[in-house]
């Protein structure tokens, strides 16, 4: 027996051994650039590619594009240069000519030229995004300039905003995919005329675009060619690492020597990579303020605001009693303490939203003049305002509990999304909220954002969380209310509305197809919607005005609070960010570098 | 895989049923015998009655105060706050119910399951056995959890039933595989002979004769399916992918380490630990029981 | 040749295991609500991507979705499976399922292996010594060990030892399975980041496992340690080795079902202890996969898992049928 309990002292030692035996963590060396991609997490399997939703390629950093956006709310035209030296819009913003960067190459020492860009757009085609902007030709004028234009007829005001925006892919890599004769393709498929045969050729065209798409989606480079600041070295599922592209047109510009990249699955190991001092960069990330505390102590650590053009709003399904009647709306809008709302949901990267416009309060202050933002209703907490908008819709009180004209008590779910913490506190407050009030709530938690998605559409929920206010642009801003939410879908260039009964197509709002603002005019938000298409800025302002007054007079949604676009950078290693750029700020740090920023200390 | 089975230790001489008060008064000798079970007996009973009277000592809608977010612990809060100021304490005793009822249910669905697959199995020897073995054994070697993962998000666990049940559906087949091979042993004693001689149903065979000498075996357990189904449940709820409606254990794992951080920071830790420590409670109580449970039926124990 | 013809039979069994799994998972999965391309879009867009660049991004995914009847998608999947192929995911844009899968399987493996081997050498170790000096203190203790371990939940486990070793007390790198910066291969650093990598998770599998080794182990030495022959050797007097080597043989036969079990609880097990350690195997996978209600992938990473656990069932099943003649019959 001596012997047994021997080897088992030796056995338990060992495993003892194996657990204290290891030294601290490695710190990534000086010149490392540790960071997180909020935007998708490093799978092994997925290849690198661009065009691949879960790809391996990192924008900014070993994926190029013509230039980068300044996230100018007023001036979607407004970017910095990237392949793009420089260029120039004419023809009323339906023609763009690009001068490519001279020294732009590869990372296996080919220069960048016309033909690279022209390949991406083709490949842009397959994916359908090339036709979202109306892509009608392009042209190679030389080896480095080349035009573009937007399909006849078509007057898209983000044109050059989206062209600048596409991935740059290497044409001697992708051309084997995209076939010899694939601009014939495209340009078949483009046929707007009325020759039947033509016809029928387009559509086989776009079915073979369709399908060449799903391949080059799936197209895996053997490696990762890049015309970017840095190239992919080694990946594993945990940590992808980028080194210096020493072919990169400005590599004397940039100082960082390597970049590593941390996956993530949830937000809770983001903010343990914070306190412990790990990431010189890390990306926008949902936070309760014990956390902001425990990050900023550590050192070096430092926060970085800028604004964000998203809002999270509490949406009403109006075909579902009592939702479409306004006083209900108006009166949980008086019920609902937004103040309590975001101090308990959204307390580091929120601000309580002051007015409901379908924008963030910031686009409000700039779109609005100051005599209309004080037309806007607050919709402040004040139950007793709420118990008289409800008694001037028929509503009274029972017992505490608040009964339906109808005569039935009222009762009220609110549906939020599993991961979504915010989302989920917030609706925790506010069943609170509505329960005292008299109207016996609780929130119900999906437990995938997809699902959650695929039921609101089915009308499944009357009262549910919604992201709305998306910016900067105007037009994707109104879309998340009188979109296809709404029912509003852009069918062959003209606007449809789908009715509610329609679930197929998406439409749960149901909002009203008029509105009364509060000057007695009476506006179609879904058509005012969809004109902002294809409007310059100054046409739009008058437009988004009536939308603004439209949503804070209907109230289809509350928005509850604006995300403010809270950063992290550290100075440990790292010095020189563009803190005072919020433009900047907004695009991946690799762009920081190429602007010259990020230095090693 | 029919891996051989082993036959958990079962009273060798046929187990005459007591007549309950003579049942109660030795299993009550037994537990006074070590302060552990006593311990182990009182833990189980508190949470029983937590689970029984929670719902009904706070408000429906448990109160929030935006003011005590992560509360330290205090006379008002004995167990903190968590993120909008809500007692854990009131949480934990609320969520009992939810948690404790699924996992009875579980339990309940899973023994009586496998019992009685594992009877007819093991006693109708022939294509009956071959059928439930086969499916013993798919449900053995679907691996359990990944499957319930996947389960959640197609069924609707809003009540502990549904969640009892679908836990029992996939647990029981380890316990069918061993009471089907412990009545393949007793078929063969000489007193189930007997009975069969003396001409008596097989379902007076069955569950007068049969069970009662496997029933320490069912009741050990019994036990072990609620900590397990607890787990399971509790385990779903962290991983986050059953939709829920109400205050739960699992939901506060959830929200403390996905949503609080509570990994990171030590004053949303309350809120982390209220959960673990209620489960690890409990589990101690369980586990001090089956000592107590062990003995009671096991007669080789009895002897040492 | 009986061993053989054993093993053979069992083969065929697992393999039609798969196949009713497969179908099984089929329509399971089918039943689920969801859309997946919507829901990536507004992920981007919660992450920052302009509405256009989140629209370009998930375009492509429409077409990865089914739209043929149940039953032909069944049949095709069915066909697929027979040629080794589990087609192609949804949220990878078309990447091939297996191609994704055999890259997490490794890392699941891994942990799961070194996990069970380390708990059944100590839990066995363990077992005996609980058997034999059961009325001692450290008999007691050892058992009371084995029942609390026992009685810990793999996530408790797992979120105790992430707080303490990564959090409280820093000496355990978190996430990765190794350094980036080092090359694959048999190397020293590579090999010792790896190990250091690992610790975490597999110390979560072998000490959420150790408990049911021991405790299985314990009572299988006091049932045999009562047999007649123990009793007859004490009479005759046989040599204490003699007694060891027969206790060891007889006790450990009953752990080939608890391993049958426990190989299945273990990779169930990766689901939580990948999710908490954020370690990229198969349970990170499949978790992934139905948050993003990506079909083909989340059949694939729970088809992968129940072959893993079929084939160590199968293993198992072998290795008992060598050590345990009876069964030869």
């Amino acid at each position: 027996m001596k012997t047994l309990s021997k080897l088992a002292l030796v056995a338990s030692v060992g495993v003892l051994a194996a657990g204290c035996g290891a030294s601290s963590p490695t710190s990534a060396s000086s010149s490392t650039f540790t960071t997180i991609d909020e935007a998708h997490p490093i799978t092994t399997g997925a290849p690198m590619n661009p065009f691949n939703t879960n790809g391996n390629n990192w924008i900014g950093f070993d994926q190029m594009q013509l230039g980068w956006t300044t996230n100018s709310a007023t001036n979607p035209n407004s970017f910095y240069p990237g392949l793009a030296k420089k260029w120039k819009i004419s023809n009323g913003g339906r023609t763009v000519t690009i001068w490519l960067q001279p020294g732009a190459k590869w990372s296996n020492g080919k220069p960048v030229t016309a033909e690279d860009v022209k390949a991406s757009m083709a490949a842009a085609f397959t994916q359908g995004t090339a036709q979202s902007f109306y892509l009608g030709s392009v042209k190679i004028l030389s080896p480095a300039k080349m035009q573009f234009n937007q399909v006849p007829h078509q007057d898209y005001n983000l044109f050059f905003n989206n062209l600048m925006q596409q991935p740059i892919i290497p044409a001697f890599e992708y051309d084997k995919v995209l076939g010899p004769n694939i601009w014939t393709t495209i340009d078949q498929s483009l046929y707007t005329g009325k020759n039947p045969a033509k016809i029928a050729l387009a559509k086989k065209a776009e079915t073979k675009l369709t399908n060449l798409g799903k391949t080059v989606a799936a197209f895996a480079p053997p490696k990762d060619i890049s015309a970017g600041p840095f190239v992919l070295k080694n990946l594993n599922p945990g940590e992808a690492l980028l080194v210096k592209n020493p072919d990169f047109y400005d590599a004397k510009g940039i100082s960082v020597k390597q970049v590593v990249f941390r996956n993530y699955t949830g937000n809770q190991q983001i903010w343990n990579y914070l306190i412990g001092g790990q990431l010189d960069m890390a990306p926008f990330t949902a936070m309760p303020s014990n956390i902001l505390h425990q990050i900023l102590k550590t050192k070096g650590n430092e926060k970085v605001v800028s604004p964000s053009y998203v809002g999270a709003a509490l949406a009403f399904n109006q075909g579902i009693y009592p939702y479409g009647i306004s006083n209900v709306r108006y009166a949980l809008a008086h019920i609902i303490n937004r103040q309590a709302v975001q101090k308990v949901a959204e307390p580091v990267v929120g601000t309580v939203s002051k007015y409901s416009t379908g924008m963030v309060d910031v686009a409000t202050g700039k779109w609005l003049t100051p005599s209309q933002i004080k037309q806007l209703n607050p919709y402040s907490y004040n139950p007793s305002l709420a118990a008289r908008e409800l008694e001037k819709a028929g509503f009274h009180k029972v017992h505490g509990q608040w009964m339906m004209p109808n005569g039935k008590p009222w009762t009220a779910t609110i549906y939020t999304v599993n991961g979504f913490s915010d989302w989920i506190e917030a609706s925790k407050v506010i069943s609170s909220e509505m329960t005292a009030f008299g109207i016996p709530t609780h929130p119900s938690i999906v437990s995938s954002y997809s699902q959650y998605l695929k039921e609101i559409a089915l009308d499944k929920y009357p009262i549910a969380f919604w992201l709305n206010a998306l910016g900067p642009e105007a037009y994707p801003t109104y879309q998340r209310i009188w979109g296809a939410n709404d029912g509003y879908n852009v069918v062959g260039g003209h606007l449809v509305r789908y009715p509610y009964s329609n679930t197929t197509e998406g439409n749960w709002l149901d909002a009203p197809r008029t509105v009364k603002l509060p000057n007695g005019q009476v506006v179609d938000p879904g058509r005012l919607t969809y004109d902002l298409n294809n409007l310059t800025p100054s046409q739009q302002r008058p437009i988004v005005q009536k939308l603004a007054l439209a949503a804070n007079a209907s109230l289809p949604m509350i928005t509850l609070w604006n995300y403010i676009n809270v950063q992290f950078v550290n100075t440990n290693r790292f010095t020189d960010y563009p803190v005072h750029n919020p433009g900047l700020l907004n695009n991946p740090p690799g762009v920081w570098m190429m602007r010259g920023y990020v230095k090693p200390k | 895989m029919s891996v051989a089975e082993s036959t958990p230790v079962s009273s060798k001489i046929p187990h005459v049923p007591k007549n309950r008060a003579t049942f109660l008064h030795t299993a009550w000798r037994v537990i006074a015998k070590k302060p552990g079970r006593m311990v182990g007996l009182v833990i189980i009973l508190f949470f029983t009655l937590m689970a029984i009277a929670g719902p009904y000592l706070y408000p429906r809608n448990l109160p929030i105060n935006p003011n005590a977010i992560y509360a330290p612990i205090s006379w008002k809060y004995p167990l903190g706050t968590d993120f909008e100021g809500t007692s854990n304490l009131a949480l934990i005793v609320t969520g009992a119910r939810y948690v404790l009822f699924a996992a009875f249910m579980a339990a309940l669905f899973t023994v009586v399951i496998g019992t009685v697959l594992g009877l007819v199995s093991g006693y109708y020897v022939g294509w009956s056995d071959s059928v439930i073995m086969r499916i013993t054994d798919f449900i053995l070697t679907i691996p359990g959890f990944p499957l319930l993962v996947v389960l959640s998000t197609v069924w609707n666990f809003g009540q502990p039933v549904a969640m009892g049940f679908v836990l029992g559906i996939t647990g029981w087949g380890g316990l069918a595989r061993a009471v089907r091979s412990q009545t393949l042993s007793l078929r063969e004693r000489g007193f189930i002979e007997a009975a069969r001689t003396l001409g008596l149903s097989p379902f007076h065979i069955l569950f007068k004769e049969i069970l009662p000498n496997i029933a320490s075996y069912i009741a050990m357990n019994l036990l072990l399916a609620i900590t397990g189904s607890i787990y399971a449940e509790v385990g779903l709820f962290f991983l986050g992918v059953v939709p829920f409606q109400a205050n739960n254990w699992g939901v506060m794992l959830n929200l403390a380490v996905f949503s609080a951080g509570a990994m990171s920071s030590v004053q949303a830790l309350p809120y982390l630990l209220s959960p673990l420590i209620a489960l690890l409670v409990l589990t101690l109580g369980v586990v001090l029981f089956l000592d107590a449970v062990d003995e009671l039926f096991n007669p080789r124990l009895k002897e040492a | 040749m009986q061993i053989l013809i054993r093993l053979g039979k069992r083969i065929l069994a697992g393999i039609v295991m798969v196949l009713v799994v497969a179908t099984f998972t089929f329509f399971l999965v089918r039943l689920m609500p969801g859309n997946p391309v919507a829901a990536k879009y507004n992920d981007l867009i919660l992450h920052g991507m302009t509405p256009v660049q989140a629209m370009d991004q998930v375009r492509v995914m429409y077409g990865f979705i089914p739209h043929q009847p149940l039953w032909q998608q069944y049949l095709l999947y069915i066909n697929q499976i027979l040629h080794f192929n589990l087609g192609r995911s949804i949220s990878y844009d078309g990447v091939p399922v297996l191609h994704i899968i055999l890259a997490a399987a490794p890392w699941t493996i891994i942990l799961v292996l070194t996990g069970l081997i380390a708990s059944f050498v100590v839990g066995i170790l363990a077992g005996v010594i609980a058997a034999i000096k059961r009325s001692s203190v450290t008999g007691s203790a050892l058992s009371l060990s084995g029942s609390i371990l026992h009685g810990i939940p793999q996530f408790v486990m797992g979120l105790f030892l992430a707080y303490v070793f990564t959090t409280l007390w820093v000496i355990l790198p978190f996430g990765a399975p190794y350094n980036a910066s080092l090359t694959p291969g048999f190397n020293w650093p590579f090999l010792s980041s790896l190990a250091r990598h690992a610790i975490l998770p597999v110390a979560t599998y072998a000490l959420s496992s150790y408990g049911g080794w021991m405790l299985t182990m314990k009572s299988s030495v006091i049932t045999v340690l009562g047999d007649d022959f123990i009793l007859a050797s004490e009479v005759r007097g046989l040599k204490t080795w003699t007694q060891v080597k027969y206790i060891a043989h007889n006790a450990i036969l009953p752990l080939f079902t608890v391993l049958a079990l426990s190989i299945g609880f273990m990779f169930g097990g990766s689901l939580f202890i990948e999710d908490i350690f954020d370690y990229p195997g198969l349970g990170n996978l499949l978790l992934h996969a139905i948050s993003s209600r990506d079909y083909p992938l989340m059949s694939g990473a729970f088809l992968l898992i129940t072959v893993a656990v079929i084939i160590s069932n199968i293993f198992a099943d072998f290795l008992y049928s060598v050590v345990d003649p009876r069964i030869r019959r």
